[in-house]
């Protein structure tokens, strides 16, 4: 068995025997314990949904026990009209009901970023608060108390029913977080356009990290009601949300293990502080203090001894093995070139306020060729790349195909076919390479075609954590995930920057090769002019915004005209 | 002015895991321009960065009149009288002309010395720096450097997009400001015109300086550039 | 209906004066500050407490205002030389564990209880038809305006306005140019921290007074600052008092009484959704 299966099936181990000790918890404990971790089960799952549209999506929401409210109302008002129904039931209902909630509170973030969706979900905390202290719980006013589950109506029972659920849901996270739907929560976390760019839709993965989210927190509520019977609105303040939010960014609460421990911590601390005599609000000036450390560090508790614990176990590892030189393992499945053009781009311009970035510009990049766009700093050529791809608009046409997509939103672009790499380092570095690579990769393409592409380009082992590689390598793992993508055309914006000058040399084959390799076209942006040499087989220039030359590279890099352009005027030729 | 100028010894900058900058030791002596030419991405910027304290460097020092400026930090190098004029449009927009001078000017002279030396933006002193063209927002970014009255200054890309009398206009008031005794290093990527009132030149490729020596070679023959921008062997290059 | 919207005004004095501070807080030192009510709610229950051991009312509030201008200070302080660099976002989450810590202090020093606060300016001002204009309101709205023109003379006419506005548009670059950016930031804090202690100490009789609710006083407040899209002091000004106004009005109405609540949420949903309605791409990503 290799050390890292061993480690994993360890790792299993462990998890079940843990597992089965929480279970087994009650028989050791009174019942006031007991019904203290029950609470810190619920706040764990408040916690995970924190995890989740905070932790890995990005989004700042702070009204995430407004939805718990919505869970614990759902139950509530079941209990009340219909209370023959099974518990089970009720929870679920009221779960579902918290999903629709999310979704139009997940509206706004579609629009707002950072702080300005935070204060969004905080005046909402604020009035779904205000509403229920006002008219109260379904049942309230007649003493109606919601019923547990008959199995579970212990304290003891009813903590192993949360438990289990907590498990269930922490699994599901968890097998989430390792398919497509967590990575592409953490692209959009890291960078709206990468994620665009690997034909993700935005809109979707924030709606449905918004939804899952809720739906989480809607249990908990759901739970909550069973386990006190009476349901106060005092419970599920905005301050409450404020608090759960800081703690679950300073422990980390996007990994189980995190979501547990805050909990936990919230339930347990203040009673563990009492038994010492010691003032129980310490606890919360403790997490307070404790958050604004984490956010100054950047990271959470779990976050950080997680990557410690991986950068111990790599060091102990072998060296990942150099990826080996492009060799063709099997024909890639093109289709005769027939020296059609694959891209076309008439009359581009794209206007920045008075500034015109690119004025008219032309180009057409036939099918398997690789095309070079070069021109000095300021000249228009990421521009003219960004318009391209839908990432700015632009007046002109753009064809793929003969088929125009100027209407298309650069997500659905990327998907048509039309794939883009970014200037600055767009890859999301919360992915191990393979994961990334994948994200790009139209669902069902085989592991051994996205492990080759990465090979081809001498990207590190799929396993890599990309935080671990080091930027020109990045680049160059983005540029395979492109490809992986089964693009007609890849639009590449300096790939050699941050390479040395024999890695770039190598850079320049492979770029060469991707016609045969690949069967895709290429439009190669950089200012590395050997590997333009080496590279393209036709090149066009730009000068501020305009298309000043094109035709082999040997041609166009002699015309005075381009030289001028380059080193500047008056120089004796 | 006296003193030695800057001094650049050895200076190492990474960034984001890449070393860009490797090894550079340059110098900018009082009262002449020294040029710093080079391709995109050779590492020109992150050495002005590094020497003006934006970003910290990984190893080498930096003195300004033979005093190191090592543990201090951006506004204490500025304080020591280094300015650098940062890459792109850096000037204050929402700011009018004249608050841009006086943000940076101790006293009202050195605002009035910002007008003497561009006196086409005198008209303008009440506009919102935002709404300048180009060209005029770099000679008020230049005019408020000075008006630091600085011993060096780093200028990086001033010519960037503008038109070429505009460049022309700029590049003679650098060298006025080197008669002045300022110890000038200018970043460009544009050679012809700044070569003209360069004194010393440097050529940087990929994090490291590929030439070193007067500028009249350079102005001669483009050989040696076109080696450094567009990866011929390079040819010559007193080192 | 005239007499309980008038009543609004109290708050809605309150509401713009926290609106106004958090457009100067945004703008000045690119931060979201949750926790200013709550800085303010320590200075005026200090002056609560010197005012019920025998101390005059004016001296007390001078304390408290300098309790709160101190306290500023030092969270100034601290998000100056660890956050500096840090993004809004941070910066603003660092705000929010800011509030939590003060509202557990503030408990524990306090006490979790509402308890009588010293009416500075008690008494009406004057009359509209029926309804009746308190002093304290006339006070607070008063002294907000002259907050908000204050400062914009400030920023517009001194040097020291100047050094403000250029390291809030760019901090790297003021400091290359020598400027104190540190110093200015904190000075930022200080000065806005006094201004919000005054403003919640002369409003406090009118609300439930203790640290929990006088805190929260600050959730209004970034509404109406949102409704001015935190860059437009006056209409975040009129925006308080609006939202100040709509509640009075709908107190009114006994039975929708409780969604008044609600319509900071509705007024800011719109707001923002119709000015970023073209904002396609996260700026900066």
């Amino acid at each position: 068995m290799s050390r890292a299966d061993r480690r994993t099936a360890l790792t299993a181990l462990a998890a079940v025997a843990a597992v089965a000790a929480v279970a087994l918890m009650p028989l050791v404990v009174d019942d006031y314990w007991t019904y203290l971790a029950t609470s810190a089960l619920i706040l764990g799952l408040v916690a995970a949904s924190i995890g989740v549209v905070t932790g890995r999506a990005g989004m700042l929401s702070l009204c995430q026990l407004s939805f718990a409210a919505v869970g614990a109302y759902g139950v509530a008002w079941c209990q009340a009209h219909a209370p023959g129904l099974p518990f089970v039931v009720k929870a679920l209902a009221g779960t579902l009901l918290a999903v629709p909630v999310g979704v139009l509170v997940g509206l706004p973030a579609l629009r707002l970023r950072g702080v300005n969706l935070a204060i969004v979900t905080l005046t909402f905390a604020v009035a779904v608060a205000a509403v229920l202290a006002d008219q109260g719980f379904p049942g309230a006013n007649s003493g109606t108390i919601v019923e547990r589950p008959g199995f579970a109506e212990t304290d003891p029972a009813y903590f192993r029913f949360v438990w289990v659920a907590f498990v269930i849901v922490a699994l599901l996270l968890a097998w989430a977080g390792r398919r497509r739907l967590g990575a592409a929560w953490l692209a959009v976390r890291q960078s709206e356009r990468a994620t665009a760019a690997l034909g993700l839709s935005v809109v979707r993965i924030k709606l449905g990290a918004f939804a899952v989210a809720a739906a989480v927190a809607g249990l908990a509520g759901a739970l909550s009601a069973g386990q006190t019977g009476v349901l106060t609105a005092a419970t599920f303040s905005p301050l409450a949300s404020l608090s759960v939010f800081a703690l679950a960014i300073f422990i980390g609460a996007q990994y189980p293990v995190g979501a547990v421990a805050a909990g936990a911590l919230v339930a347990f601390f203040p009673e563990i502080l009492r038994r010492l005599g010691l003032p129980q609000d310490l606890g919360d000036v403790l997490f307070a203090l404790g958050a604004i450390q984490a956010l100054s560090m950047g990271a959470s508790v779990v976050g950080r001894a997680r990557s410690a614990l991986a950068a111990r176990a790599a060091s102990r590892e072998a060296p990942a093995p150099a990826a080996p030189p492009p060799a063709p393992a099997r024909a890639p499945d093109r289709r005769r070139p027939s020296g059609a053009p694959v891209l076309e781009v008439d009359g581009l311009t794209v206007r920045f306020g008075a500034v015109v970035a690119l004025d008219g510009a032309s180009l057409t990049v036939p099918e398997a060729t690789v095309c070079g766009l070069i021109g000095p700093n300021g000249a228009g050529k990421s521009t003219m790349i960004d318009a391209v791809s839908g990432f700015t608009p632009y007046a002109g046409s753009v064809r793929l195909d003969g088929r125009a997509v100027d209407a298309l939103p650069a997500h659905r672009r990327a998907r048509a076919g039309l794939r883009r790499t970014f200037q600055h380092d767009r890859t999301i570095a919360a992915l191990r390479v393979g994961e990334y690579a994948r994200l790009a990769a139209p669902a069902g393409t085989a592991e051994r075609d996205i492990a080759e592409a990465l090979a081809f380009l001498g990207c590190p082992a799929p396993e890599v954590p990309l935080e671990r590689v080091d930027v020109g390598a990045r680049r160059l793992v983005e540029l395979a995930a492109a490809l992986c993508g089964r693009p007609r055309v890849v639009l590449v914006d300096e790939p050699a920057a941050g390479l040395a000058e024999a890695e770039s040399r190598d850079l320049a084959e492979r770029l060469a090769a991707i016609p045969e390799r690949f069967g895709a076209a290429a439009l190669v942006v950089d200012h590395d002019m050997e590997l333009v040499q080496r590279a393209c087989a036709h090149v066009t220039v730009l000068d501020f915004g305009r298309v000043i030359g094109e035709g082999s590279p040997a041609e166009v890099l002699s015309t005075p005209d381009v030289v001028a352009a380059y080193l500047g005027e008056a120089v004796p030729a | 002015m006296s003193g030695a100028g800057l001094a650049v010894r050895d200076l190492t900058v990474r960034r984001g895991g890449s070393t860009i900058v490797r090894d550079v030791s340059l110098q900018a002596r009082p009262a002449a321009v020294t040029v710093l030419l080079g391709a995109n991405g050779a590492g020109k910027t992150t050495l002005l960065e590094a020497i003006s304290g934006v970003i910290p460097a990984a190893g080498g020092e930096v003195l300004l009149d033979d005093a190191p400026l090592g543990p201090l930090g951006r506004r204490e190098r500025a304080r020591r009288g280094l300015a650098h004029v940062e890459q792109g449009r850096t000037a204050f927009a929402t700011l009018t002309v004249e608050e841009n001078l006086r943000a940076a000017a101790a006293d009202r002279d050195a605002v009035e010395a910002g007008f003497a030396l561009f006196p086409e933006l005198r008209p303008r002193r009440d506009t919102p720096a935002g709404l300048l063209s180009g060209g005029e927002q770099q000679m008020l970014v230049l005019a408020r450097a000075l008006a630091m009255r600085p011993k060096a200054l780093l200028v990086d890309e001033l010519s960037l997009g503008l038109a070429p009398a505009v460049v022309q206009r700029l590049m003679t008031v650098l060298g006025e400001l080197a008669r002045q005794g300022v110890a000038l290093l200018v970043v460009e990527q544009y050679a012809g015109l700044i070569l003209e009132v360069g004194a010393h030149a440097y050529v940087m490729a990929r994090g490291r300086i590929v030439y070193d020596g007067p500028c009249e070679p350079l102005r001669e023959s483009t050989d040696i550039l076109r080696g450094a921008y567009l990866a011929a062997d390079v040819a010559g290059g007193a080192r | 209906m005239l007499q309980s919207t008038v009543a609004g005004l109290t708050s809605g004095g309150a509401y713009a004066l926290l609106g106004v501070c958090a457009v100067l807080m945004y703008r000045m030192v690119g931060v979201v500050h949750f926790a200013q009510a709550a800085v303010a709610t320590f200075g005026t229950l200090v002056a609560a407490e010197l005012f019920h051991d025998g101390m005059a009312i004016a001296p007390a509030a001078a304390i408290g205002v300098a309790i709160g201008a101190g306290l500023s200070l030092l969270l100034g302080a601290v998000m100056a030389i660890w956050f500096a660099q840090a993004p809004i976002e941070v910066r603003s989450t660092v705000a929010i564990a800011m509030l939590l810590g003060l509202l557990t202090v503030g408990s524990r020093l306090f006490g979790g209880s509402p308890r009588e606060m010293p009416d500075p300016y008690p008494g009406a001002a004057f009359r509209i038809g029926d309804a009746v204009v308190t002093t304290s309101a006339l006070v607070v709205i008063a002294f907000t305006v002259a907050l908000a023109a204050g400062v914009g003379l400030l920023l517009a006419r001194t040097r020291f306005g100047v050094l403000v506005r250029a390291q809030s548009e760019r901090p790297v670059t003021a400091e290359l140019l020598g400027i104190r950016v540190r110093a200015l930031s904190v000075a930022v804090w200080t000065g806005v921290g006094a201004a919000a202690t005054f403003g919640v100490f002369v409003v406090a009789p009118t609300r439930p007074s203790d640290v929990t609710s006088l805190s929260l006083l600050i959730l209004p407040g970034l509404a109406a600052a949102l409704i001015g899209l935190f860059r437009h002091v006056w209409v975040a000004l009129a925006g308080g008092l609006a939202i100040g106004l709509a509640e009075g009005l709908l107190t009114h109405f006994g039975s929708v009484s409780a969604y008044r609540q609600v319509i900071p949420f509705a007024v800011v949903l719109v707001v923002l959704l119709w000015s970023q309605r073209r904002e396609v791409w996260d700026v900066a990503r």
